[in-house]
């Protein structure tokens, strides 16, 4: 009897590894700082871009070099966008963020943009 | 002979408890993690069985004021246009944008997704969905 109570054990929690088969979870890694320098998200990793250090002290008047912007896959995206204050003043509302990167993205600051501010998460397969 | 009939009741009961168990942890919907994606203007679909949660967006957008509805940024749901940023004007009836706080969004199987005016990627978590 007990023999069979085990084989039916046994047998239910294959049943069950089968129909609910390995998940993926996220596993904190690190947090980086990623600068100028074009960095790759690596594989079995996931970034979480949580913000940027602008080193930008005053609004001035926005333009593609002049706009706080990062590199994500060599194009410029701008995490800082334009509102107004007024006839013809500018003031930057923060935008844009978290965002996710997958394995094989690259990313790095751009204008006005001292660091981008990512978390790295391994990819874990539960068993 | 009265213990043996003891042990073998108590078996069967901790045998049931566990299919009971099983069967009410399993019932439940769970979301599981599988994937990052990065949508661009190439429409994508959420596949059978997951839903797509939308992070955020990469904005190619660097000044003010947006002169036109085609240049304010925007993304395609189902083929309709949903602009992420709240246009609007002013005494000199120029158009100024003012990030809309939309996200994140979640969407089901089948829905359909992909860039538009002035959005360089979508952020995308891609989960299973586990009967």
């Amino acid at each position: 009897m007990l023999r069979l109570i085990l084989n039916l054990i046994l047998l239910m929690s294959i049943s069950v590894n089968t129909i609910y088969p390995q998940s993926k979870i996220l596993q904190f890694n690190c947090v980086k700082l990623i600068t100028t320098t074009v960095e790759t998200v690596p594989a079995g990793k996931v970034w979480k871009v949580e913000s940027i250090f602008t080193d930008q002290a005053s609004a001035g008047s926005p333009s593609e070099t002049t706009t706080p912007a990062i590199l994500v896959n060599g194009v410029k995206n701008y995490y800082i966008v334009p509102t107004p204050r007024g006839s013809g003043l500018f003031a930057y509302a923060p935008a844009g963020f978290p965002f996710w990167l997958p394995a094989g993205a690259t990313l790095a600051a751009s204008n006005k943009v001292k660091y981008v501010n990512v978390i790295e998460f391994n990819i874990v397969t539960n068993p | 002979m009265k213990n043996k009939i003891y042990i073998k009741t108590f078996l069967t009961c901790l045998f049931l408890l566990i299919i009971f168990n099983s069967i009410v942890i399993k019932a439940q919907k769970t979301l599981e993690f599988n994937q990052v994606k990065l949508i661009t203007s190439t429409t994508e679909t959420v596949p059978t069985g997951k839903v797509w949660k939308i992070e955020n967006i990469g904005s190619a957008i660097h000044t003010a004021p947006i002169t036109s509805s085609s240049a304010t940024p925007a993304i395609v749901v189902n083929g309709t246009t949903i602009y992420l940023f709240i246009a609007r004007t002013t005494n000199t009836s120029d158009y100024y944008v003012t990030p809309a706080p939309f996200f994140p969004i979640w969407l089901p199987a089948g829905t359909t997704l992909a860039t538009s005016n002035n959005i360089n990627f979508i952020s995308v978590i891609e989960f299973n969905e586990i009967p």
